[in-house]
C-alpha cells in the first residue's frame, strides 16, 4: 500500500460538491493500482459527513445507503485497505500539533508511518510538518 | 427551533413511548421518522455508484464545501 487517505482527500473524491472533487478523483483514480487504504478514523469521518444535513442539506444519507458509498469506493479492481491502528498515539508526535483541528491529521500521518505509507492529504501546513510521512495531492 | 406539544389518552402515550423505545429513539425522534420519512436519510439518488468509483453529486441545496467546511463538520 503506497497511501493513506486523510479525511478531506477520501471525502472529496467521492463528493463532486467538494471544492476538491475533480482533483482528489483524479489523484485517486490514477493511485489506486499502487495500493491504498484508509485509516478507520476516515471511514467513519465520510460515513458522518454523508449523513450530516449541515453538510449535505436534504441530500444527507441513511447509514445504509452512507456506509454502502464508502464500501463501493473501497471495492473494485484496486480495493481499499481499512487500515486499524498498530500503536497507541505517539505522545511526542501529538505534542507538536498547534491546534485541535490537527490532531486527527497528525494521528493519520503515524498511522501511515506504521503502514508504510504515505499519508495523502491537501493540507499544506500537515506536508510541511511531516514531509516524509505525507504526499500533498494539490 | 419549533416545539410541538399535543395531546394524547394516556394508554396512546405509553404505547408510542413503548414503540420508540423498541427502536432505540427519543420519542421525538421516533415521531419525526414515522411522520417525516425522509428525515431518516435519502437514499443515493445522484450518485455513480460504481464498484471502486464513487461520485455523489449532491443535492441542488447543498453548497459546494471547502476543506475548511469539512474540518469544521468533524471537528468542531
Amino acid at each position: 500500500m503506497r497511501h493513506l487517505l486523510d479525511n478531506d482527500v477520501f471525502f472529496a473524491a467521492i463528493y463532486g460538491k467538494h471544492a476538491l472533487h475533480p482533483v482528489a478523483r483524479e489523484w485517486l483514480d490514477k493511485a489506486k493500482p499502487a495500493g491504498w487504504g484508509v485509516a478507520v478514523e476516515t471511514y467513519l469521518a465520510a460515513v458522518r459527513l454523508l449523513m450530516n444535513p449541515a453538510v449535505m442539506k436534504s441530500g444527507h444519507l441513511s447509514a445504509i445507503h452512507a456506509i454502502e458509498a464508502v464500501e463501493t469506493e473501497l471495492a473494485g479492481r484496486y480495493p481499499g485497505r481499512i487500515v486499524m491502528p498498530r500503536r497507541k498515539p505517539d505522545q511526542a508526535m501529538l505534542k507538536q500539533a498547534t491546534g485541535h483541528k490537527q490532531v486527527m491529521d497528525f494521528w493519520l500521518a503515524q498511522i501511515a508511518q506504521d503502514c508504510g505509507c504515505k499519508l495523502a492529504t491537501n493540507d499544506s501546513g500537515l506536508a510541511a510538518a511531516w514531509p516524509k510521512h505525507v504526499d500533498r495531492i494539490v | 427551533m419549533p416545539t410541538f406539544s399535543f395531546k394524547t389518552a394516556p394508554s396512546e402515550a405509553k404505547s408510542i413511548r413503548a414503540a420508540a423505545r423498541a427502536k432505540g429513539l427519543s420519542v421525538s425522534e421516533y415521531l419525526r421518522r414515522t411522520t417525516l420519512p425522509r428525515a431518516a436519510g435519502k437514499r443515493l439518488a445522484r450518485a455513480t455508484l460504481k464498484p471502486g468509483r464513487v461520485v455523489i453529486q449532491g443535492s441542488a441545496d447543498a453548497p459546494v464545501l471547502t476543506s475548511a467546511d469539512v474540518a469544521s463538520a468533524l471537528y468542531d
